[in-house]
């Protein structure tokens, strides 16, 4: 009887949790598999460059870097969102 | 001059040594204390017990190794550092809370708990323990080398290797998770300062500046500083999947749950999350290390060895190179010190304990701090014996580890998910990513490639998670009652 009734289909989010929520992580969840992908190919292939240099290191190793520092402001906001702010 | 590095050396393990212990005493060690440190952490240890599992003696050689041999290759290590932790915003607070609920002290208690299977537990344990002495031999190995190099040979690989891990069993048997904590904190500060004062100063001294470097590595070697890297050493496949597998992997380490079990509320371990990115950028001077070393000193025969290298040829004053040496050491040893200590754990509570499921807390304990010495013993062993390189054991380890992805993600979000499928999963792509490290299928001898350069790892968790979906689909979900516990409402 009972099994009828559970649900087994995906659940992403708890069931309390807001629409404008689920939302927000799933934004969160998409810029960061932006940023990986930016990391590798293909999107690396536009910062595989020697120049220009930047900050006296070559392009590509400022690209690797510049996309690690956009992770890490997305995480300092996801934290403020997710413990801080929201609800 | 090789007896002051040496002193040097010394006074630095000395230091470890009485932290590590100082952090352990008057406390009461039951499991959850050894294993969890009783779930009190707070931000400042909880940091840098993260990032010891990425700031090892792969970071501090085997990275500027990287830098020197394979070139841009090397980045793949920034951006690992930078993201390998993302994912655990999802899965650590969810492990934690429910580690608080029903009393998980290991990643496998959590997983074999969900899939209603012992025989997981003890797979599981039996994967992380393979996995975790590759890891810990590599550290070990960082330890020889360092001393071997900088003291001139006068204290042998194997001498040194013994030193440094006997301080390391010495207080991870006295003081359990609390030991291998506050010794992080000290070990990982010590190494960040040195990582930046060399990683600066080379490329200035030598050079006179980081574009004139770059400028004379390119004229050495053209291709140097872009993927592939020189001589087209690492392909677009082989590149974006190792930072891949890694990312992936990062976040199933067994010791990175066990962490999420020991931080004192959800918060602090959320922060340690988001501000882990931090320590990639630390990885820049390393790797500015590595870069330095190739016109500098070309054609070493080990590339792995780039470091000591350039700081003995260099002939800084014997306090500094024995300061460098104990930074060194001192990366390896804090990621040493987790994996033992991880090790240990999870044998006795995922293992051992499945046939003695009546021992007392104090037994387990005692066992644990046993197998402290036995696990290194192992790790010792192979260090010394065989001849493997560095960064193809770390990988080698990465694909097996994350094996574990699909359980995970399904034990969160896919009630479906079953016993049956976790099984299955777990040894098809097991295997799959061992018979593409192989390069073979083991006594048949039927040859097994890799496409577009993948690593065998993201191979195998394809067919994992085939394997998964399909056999949930096809088999009968677990009890509705038992899968409520595991939903968040």
């Amino acid at each position: 009887m009972e099994a009828e009734e559970f649900d087994y289909g995906f659940k992403f989010f708890p069931k309390k949790m807001s629409k404008e929520r689920k939302r927000k992580f799933t934004y969160f969840l998409i810029y960061f598999i932006i940023l990986v992908w930016a990391e590798v190919w293909p999107i690396f292939l536009i910062g595989n460059r020697v120049r220009p240099y930047v900050l006296g290191l070559p392009f590509s190793m400022f690209w690797t870097a510049a996309v690690v520092m956009a992770g890490f402001i997305g995480m300092l906001f996801l934290y403020n969102f997710d413990v801080k702010g929201g609800e | 001059m090789w007896v002051t590095i040496l002193i040097t050396m010394i006074i630095y393990l000395i230091a470890a040594a009485v932290i590590g212990v100082w952090a352990g005493r008057g406390r009461v060690l039951d499991v959850v204390d050894y294993v969890a440190g009783s779930r009190t952490l707070g931000l400042l240890v909880m940091y840098f017990i993260m990032g010891a599992t990425i700031f090892s003696a792969f970071a501090f050689l085997g990275g500027p190794g990287w830098a020197y041999g394979k070139g841009a290759a090397a980045f793949y290590i920034l951006a690992y550092c930078g993201f390998g932790l993302a994912p655990w915003y999802v899965f650590g607070p969810r492990a934690a809370r429910l580690g608080r609920k029903y009393g998980y002290v290991t990643q496998a208690e959590l997983f074999s708990d969900r899939y209603e299977s012992k025989t997981l537990s003890g797979i599981m344990a039996w994967v992380s323990l393979t996995a975790f002495v590759p890891y810990l031999t590599l550290q070990m190995k960082g330890a020889g080398y360092i001393f071997d190099t900088l003291t001139q040979g006068h204290v042998p690989f194997w001498a040194g290797a013994l030193i440094a891990y006997g301080v390391v069993v010495f207080y991870v048997f006295m003081s359990g998770l609390m030991g291998v904590g506050w010794t992080n904190v000290f070990q990982g500060l010590f190494m960040l300062i040195l990582a930046w004062v060399f990683g600066i100063m080379l490329p200035f001294k030598l050079y006179g500046g980081l574009m004139p470097m770059f400028e004379k590595i390119l004229a050495a070697s053209p291709g140097h500083l872009t993927i592939p890297g020189p001589k087209g050493v690492m392909p677009w496949g082989a590149y974006s999947t190792a930072i891949l597998i890694s990312v992936i992997g990062f976040c199933q380490w067994p010791h990175l749950y066990m962490k999420a079990y020991t931080a004192k509320d959800e918060p602090t371990l959320k922060l340690t999350i988001a501000i882990y990115p931090t320590f990639a950028i630390f990885m820049v001077p390393v790797l500015l290390i590595g870069f330095a070393g190739v016109v500098y000193a070309p054609g070493l025969a080990r590339a792995d060895s780039v470091l000591p290298h350039m700081i003995t040829a260099l002939k800084f004053t014997p306090i500094v190179v024995g300061l460098f040496g104990a930074g060194a050491l001192a990366a390896g040893m804090s990621s040493g010190d987790a994996i033992t200590h991880a090790a240990a754990s999870v044998m006795v509570q995922d293992f051992v304990k499945l046939f003695i499921p009546k021992a007392t807390d104090k037994t387990l304990t005692t066992i644990m701090r046993v197998l402290v010495i036995v696990v290194a013993a192992i790790s010792y062993y192979f260090a010394v014996a065989a001849k493997v390189s560095l960064v193809m054991l770390l990988l080698g380890a990465y694909g097996a580890v994350v094996q574990f992805f699909p359980l995970a993600l399904g034990m969160h979000f896919w009630p479906r998910a079953n016993k049956q499928a976790a099984l299955a999963g777990l040894i098809v792509g097991g295997l799959v990513t061992l018979f593409g490290t192989m390069g073979k299928v083991p006594l048949l001898g039927i040859p097994f490639g890799k496409i577009w350069n993948m690593h065998p790892g993201i191979t195998g968790l394809i067919c994992n998670f085939i394997v998964f979906i399909v056999i949930s689909l096809l088999t009968k979900p677990q009890s509705p009652d038992h899968l409520r516990r595991f939903i968040e409402e």
